[in-house]
């Protein structure tokens, strides 16, 4: 035996175990499913305040039927990660696919592996659960062993029976294995990294070669219940003796209220200090109650108008400035270039856009707190409930069900405070759905920011220089609007980061970040216009600025965009990707823009190459686009996304993942941006804030470059970093003018057409 | 104050104020999960439903509006489907649930009963869609995850059942 195995082995082993790898003790497996809220009620709890990640039996139960349930602290927004994760597991265990279901985002049943973030759920936590079940299977190996006395590397497993590899007729299965026993098995950690910085050892994980489950196309475990009506998101929560409540918001961010009449409906009114709400029996009187309720509010205009918002950005004194990289001396090698260029880009306000505005339930009651979310991070908004109410950490649960689809913070852990603090108000379990002039209006905003580009050729037309400076948030934290309101101000770990690395060989180069406070926070006492990054956190916005301006030089060099870029690429995985993106989009070699694009009328044609490099994830786009002179509208034709991003656990989802998240990118691009006057958030409902629909929606191809032999790395966001430039600069070639400004609406396209007549 | 409708085939009778919208009486009175709030105002298409085989939007058509006509839900299709073919027996699924399920379309699907209701109506007005005319119908339809490309061809794919299992309409 190894000396894990006997470690774990031992007779206090099996005493002193904190999980159980087993739960077999009469208890079918549907009684740990979550189909419904209802079984999950209960009096005041305390619960662990962590799930220990060292106890096999936080991961895993393997039940008699021979099923398996896996419990992982992660969520899935929709992108698939409940099977991707279920792969990933079943491959360890060698059980078939079909034997394993997943148990999602509860803080008392799953360790905690950090928020559903950044694409980092198959990169990060992908290898915790393939480690914890290489250790189960192995565990599982060593009981088969004495049971059936065969030496465990003479054992084989198929499906969850595992056998002799000389016998066949000596079998048993895990749930055989297990059953009537409560074993205790520890795994050694590496490191104390937690959340998603949680590394365990044990035994080895599978060869790659090996695999038969991961990295097959197996169909998503949830689309089934999702078209028949069946599947149960956060929004279909009920609760015995629960109450709708709604939230009445302030007209400015830093307004304070003054008063309120009567409620109508037979509503009651819910309020702690500027925290206001209705609670009924019924949504609908909820509804109208909340909208007919008198209220006075104090006037407040503190924030920049549209036109000035990215000047404001810009001279706002910057909470940290951080030089990013640096190479060499870029100063001097920009100030001695035979050409010296320089530009400023800028990117709009916009809205997560859930179609589901966000909802939780909240049953506060005797000191604790059960609370139903769809949260992407049940750690983080647990301890953002306990502080909001004043709890110990111990008397709060997250349960999470899946919600309409948030590509980042939208506001469910806005509503889930709401809920929280008015069953706390209220003494009553609470039902919360923003409407969707709450989720329009309060959802944390996706970021504006300002670039300024500095670049310089020397005379040959090669690239000396580079600087790239940004006004981008600071997102030490987020504050959620609800406890702000109610006087009990929480503020949750945010993204504070610069994802944008310099992929070309470039002699001098720095990237400079001034990182920003909200805006209007200065104003308002430190709460402005709450933001936190939409997909893909804060490259969208840096690699617009900075693969925009590549293409700039390149066009003054005179160079093809995509030979450019070659000459200058020294990673032969980016290589490869942008190569292969050239090839399928049968790129034409010649510098940009194209022969015809100062004509004055008409539809123009044009392509543009983007790409990018994230998390370890590589892509490179080929953008076919149509802009209309007249009117300025740009069409996206056609978009070639190639993707690297090593191990891939399920082609099918990946590929329909990121065709979706490539035309999302679109409308992001093209459309989006969110209003706003002196007070607040003007753009409060799809008129307001239009979206992509199907006649604009491009075609896609997607070309996943398979690395089996390279880990996993994110695979959901990283595609929409290169879409924006690949845009524009096909727009620069259409037509010979430069976009600096996303979204690139028809405004801003006839703008700069005007501009350049 | 009492209100009878027909619900998937089924008469129901509810109590609510008659100006109540339908969305709120299908979620919470008949505990049905496929239609969904999205907006309250007839924009996005999430709470679509069909009434008489004729797509509208349950949040903001009254509860009163629907007596003596029939409500269709996404829950409700397969039934729909047989009658309207004359089928035997109903099926588990509608073929634009399977072929929803063949192309993988959904990512959250939130809107996706909604698309699925709409797409249910084109297919019994035209039997084989052409993917302009597919886009132009569904686009009052909103999908922020952007999966309007696998919608697009989960109709084509379900076009291809629905057009031979019943006789071609107007």
């Amino acid at each position: 035996m190894t000396s894990f195995e006997q470690q774990t082995f031992t007779r206090t082993g099996f005493l002193k175990g904190g999980g159980a790898l087993i739960v077999a003790m009469g208890l079918p497996a549907t009684a740990l499913w979550p189909d419904s809220a209802s079984g999950a009620i209960g009096a005041a709890h305390a619960w662990p305040t962590e799930v220990d990640p060292s106890a096999l039996g936080s991961w895993l139960a393997v039940h008699a039927d021979n099923s398996v349930t896996c419990f992982t602290g992660k969520t899935d927004l929709g992108q698939g990660n409940r099977t991707a994760l279920a792969q990933i597991v079943a491959e360890e265990l060698d059980v078939s696919f079909g034997q394993v279901r997943m148990i999602m985002g509860d803080t008392m049943r799953s360790v905690d592996q950090g928020p559903t973030v950044g694409s980092l759920t198959t990169a990060l936590a992908g290898p915790q659960l393939r480690q914890a079940a290489a250790n189960g299977r192995q565990a599982l190996l060593s009981l088969a062993a004495t049971r059936l006395a065969v030496p465990a590397d003479k054992l084989t497993v198929k499906d969850g029976i595992v056998s002799s590899v000389t016998d066949p007729s000596k079998k048993v299965s895990y749930g055989e294995l297990v059953s009537g026993s409560l074993l205790g098995v520890a795994m050694p950690r590496k490191g104390k990294g937690t959340g998603f910085g949680l590394s365990l050892g044990g035994a080895q994980p599978k060869a790659v070669g090996d695999y038969t489950v991961v990295g097959k196309s197996i169909a998503r475990v949830d689309i089934p219940p999702k078209v028949t009506g069946e599947w149960f998101y956060i929004q279909d929560v009920r609760l015995p003796g629960m109450l709708h409540g709604r939230v009445i918001r302030p007209p400015g961010l830093g307004s304070q209220l003054l008063g309120y009449g009567k409620p109508s409906h037979g509503a009651r009114v819910v309020r702690m200090k500027n925290f206001l709400g209705v609670v009924a029996e019924r949504e609908w009187d909820a509804i109208q109650a909340a909208n007919d309720l008198k209220v006075r509010w104090s006037k407040w205009a503190g924030l920049p108008t549209m036109a000035n918002l990215h000047k404001y950005i810009r001279n706002t004194p910057s909470l940290e400035d951080a030089v990013v990289s640096s190479v060499g001396d870029a100063h001097a090698a920009l100030a001695n270039a035979a050409r010296p260029f320089s530009a400023s880009y800028t990117s709009a306000l916009q809205t997560h856009g859930s179609i589901g505005p966000s909802c939780a339930v909240a049953d506060v009651k005797d000191g604790s707190a059960t609370v139903w979310s769809g949260t992407q991070g049940p750690n983080v908004v647990r301890a953002a409930v306990a502080d909001a109410l004043d709890m110990p950490l111990e008397s709060v649960r997250i349960i999470t069900y899946d919600a309409s689809g948030c590509y980042g913070r939208n506001g469910s852990d806005m509503a889930t405070i709401d809920a929280a603090l008015m069953s706390q108000l209220t003494g009553r379990p609470v039902r919360v759905q923003w409407m969707r002039h709450d989720e329009h209006g309060w959802d944390p905003k996706g970021p504006a920011t300002v670039h300024q580009l500095r670049g310089g050729l020397d005379a040959n037309g090669e690239i000396v220089g580079w600087d790239h400076e940004a006004w981008i948030p600071a997102f030490f934290e987020t504050t959620v609007i609800g406890s702000v309101l109610a006087g009990r101000t929480v503020r949750m770990p945010s993204l504070h980061l610069w994802e944008d690395p310099i992929l070309y060989d470039i002699p001098a180069s720095r990237q400079l970040a001034h990182y920003q406070g909200d805006i209007g926070s200065t104003e308002n006492n430190g709460v402005g216009l709450i933001s936190a990054w939409i997909r893909s956190p804060v490259q969208l916005q840096l690699t617009f600025a900075s693969e925009s301006f590549f293409d700039e030089l390149a066009a003054a060099a005179g160079a093809d965009p995509v030979e450019w870029r070659l000459r200058s690429l020294k990673d032969p995985r980016m290589i490869a990707v942008l190569e292969a993106a050239a090839k399928a989009a049968k790129w034409q070699t010649r510098p940009s823009p194209a022969p015809n694009a100062r004509a004055t009328s008409g539809i123009a044609r044009g392509r543009g190459v983007a790409t990018s490099l994230r998390g370890g994830t590589y892509n490179a786009e080929v953008a076919e686009v149509e802009v209309n002179r007249q009117t300025g509208k740009v069409r996206v034709k056609h978009v070639v996304m190639v993707q690297d991003n090593g191990l891939t656990i399920n082609p099918r989802a990946l590929k329909l993942g990121i065709e979706a998240n490539v035309v999302q990118t679109v409308s992001r691009a093209l459309m989006e941006e969110v209003t706003f006057d002196r007070s607040n958030v003007t753009s409060l409902d799809w008129e307001g804030y239009p979206i992509i629909r199907f006649t604009d929606a491009p075609t896609v191809e997607v070309i996943s470059i398979e690395r089996p032999d390279l880990r996993a790395t994110g695979s959901g966001e990283p595609s929409c970093n290169p879409i924006a430039p690949a845009i524009g600069n096909a727009v620069f070639d259409a037509v010979g003018v430069r976009l600096r400004a996303m979204p690139m609406n028809p405004k801003r396209v006839k703008a700069a057409l005007r501009q350049a007549a | 104050m009492a209100i009878r409708i027909t619900v998937n085939g089924k008469r129901r009778t509810i109590t609510a104020s008659p100006d109540t919208p339908l969305l709120y009486v299908l979620r919470d009175d008949l505990r049905l999960r496929g239609p969904k709030f999205g907006c309250g105002l007839s924009q996005c298409g999430a709470c679509s439903v069909l009434v008489d085989g004729k797509e509208i939007r349950s949040c903001v058509t009254p509860v009163v509006g629907v007596v003596g006509k029939r409500v269709t839900t996404l829950e409700g299709l397969p039934a729909l489907y047989a009658e309207q073919k004359s089928l035997p027996k109903v099926p588990a699924l509608h073929p634009l649930q399977q072929a929803w399920i063949e192309e993988q379309v959904p990512q959250c699907g939130y809107c996706q009963s909604g698309m699925i209701v709409m797409a249910a109506e084109l297919l019994e007005r035209k039997a084989r869609p052409t993917d302009a005319e597919i886009k132009t119908w569904m686009d009052p339809h909103l999908c922020r995850c952007a999966t309007h490309n696998a919608i697009v061809r989960a109709i084509k794919r379900a076009a291809k059942v629905t057009s031979r299992a019943g006789q071609e309409l107007a």
